[in-house]
């Protein structure tokens, strides 16, 4: 049946599915919602100019939308650092009491950091896997092979929790 | 035989299949040291979930579809708003702007001494043999260096003439047209061909070096370069290809 579709029909389909699902991923990767909505545009801009599909149409923008990103890091020079302390956090979207927002922020911040301590193919499979994609699409975006894709997430998996439990302020004592 | 963790973390994603998922929950129902594994990858699983959560966003920022659409046709870099990190330096920008070169009379074609442009023009001289399609005649072209990327965007298939493609050294990308009239966009990766009406042949000359290249007739991709995939109309031949606008659908 999308075979039959026309192209301009099922990349507004597609836009209409995947845009927030890209941008969602790409917002907890980087930690800056702006650049994330450019990314994700980007990379659904340069779908429709590739005028064909890619086998795997949610793997390849994850996989352009990861090359702009590592572009974009690398013209900032801060290449291997994902937490920017002046970069906008996520921030909530309902307003919270000021100790409570504090605590969101410390906990994101720590998030964050222990993102940061894990290799590049770990954070993506955890984030992907965190935002929905399958072991089929996770691998597919990271050039890995699907049947590695448990055992890889059994990694980034403990190595994020380790590296999480490193930066809890009474683990530092 | 004990389970695995992948197993594990498969069964607890739903990534397993109905058989298996079965055959995995009766081990875990009969063996307590893979059902005290099992507990245990679940509350890992569990714990870095609600970490995570703690970085969700939100709702993306509304975006229109008709407007994505319309900068992939023109083939225009997303325009990003003021204040915001910029996807390539100003500098960069003004340095492709500052290199680009519009020549009512130099065809990227015709500099004397290039082999790669003798054959260009020896391609076009194919078509050049066909009535001259329009009175004008004339030649135009412009050059620059794209960035990153290049997309050359016809606005529409012309009833006569043809595309050359020509994959060359060094790094800078040019696109003439002869044998007609037509006007040129050019953006920091992109040149927008305004050929509506027209009947001219074109050169695009596309460096050897970049990796992402894309030239559309309307919304029609007739060449595609992606890493080391090439796709075009009409076969890639000793670093060219001729792609007659009659081919085009």
């Amino acid at each position: 049946m999308e075979r039959d579709e026309p192209f301009e029909t099922r990349y507004r389909r597609i836009f209409a599915e995947e845009y927030a699902r890209l941008f969602r991923h790409l917002a907890r990767l980087t930690g800056e919602p702006e650049a994330a909505a450019d990314h994700a545009q980007e990379a659904l801009l340069r779908l429709y100019q590739r005028g064909a599909w890619p086998l795997d149409v949610r793997a390849w923008l994850v996989s352009v939308a990861h090359n702009l990103v590592r572009d974009a890091h690398r013209a900032k020079r801060r290449r291997g650092r994902l937490l920017d302390e002046k970069a906008p956090l996520l921030e909530p979207a309902s307003p919270e009491a000021p100790d409570v927002a504090l605590a969101a922020r410390e906990r994101r911040k720590r998030v964050r950091r222990a993102l940061e301590r894990i290799s590049e193919r770990d954070r993506h499979a955890l984030l992907l896997r965190h935002e929905g994609y399958s072991y089929r699409e996770i691998a597919a975006a990271l050039d890995y092979a699907s049947t590695g894709i448990g055992k890889l997430l059994v990694r980034a998996s403990r190595a994020f929790r380790a590296a999480y439990e490193e930066g809890e302020p009474d683990a530092r004592s | 035989m004990h389970v695995r963790e992948a197993e594990l973390v498969a069964l607890f994603d739903g990534e397993l299949d109905a058989a298996a998922a079965r055959s995995l929950r009766d081990h875990l129902a009969r063996c307590s040291s893979c059902a005290a594994r099992s507990r245990g990858i679940e509350a890992l699983l569990d714990a870095n979930r609600d970490a995570l959560e703690a970085l969700d966003a939100g709702t993306a920022p509304a975006v229109s579809v008709d407007e994505l659409i319309e900068r992939a046709r023109l083939a225009a870099p997303i325009p990003r708003e003021r204040g915001r990190p910029q996807g390539r330096p100003r500098l960069q920008r003004a340095a492709a702007v500052a290199f680009l070169v519009v020549a009512a009379a130099a065809a990227a074609a015709t500099i004397p001494g290039s082999p790669v442009r003798d054959a260009a023009s020896g391609l076009l001289e194919r078509f050049r043999a066909e009535p001259p399609p329009t009175a004008e005649g004339g030649e135009a072209a412009v050059a620059f260096e794209p960035a990153a990327r290049l997309v050359v965007a016809f606005a529409e298939r012309q009833e006569r003439g043809a595309i050359v493609i020509v994959l060359a050294p060094g790094p800078t990308a040019r696109v003439g047209a002869r044998d007609g009239t037509a006007r040129f966009s050019v953006g920091t990766d992109s040149v927008a061909v305004d050929n509506r009406g027209s009947a001219a042949n074109y050169v695009v000359t596309v460096p050897d070096d970049l990796a992402d290249v894309l030239v559309r007739v309307g919304q029609t991709t007739v060449f595609r370069r992606f890493g080391a995939d090439i796709h075009s109309l009409e076969p890639v031949r000793s670093g060219h290809t001729t792609i007659p606008f009659a081919s085009v659908r």
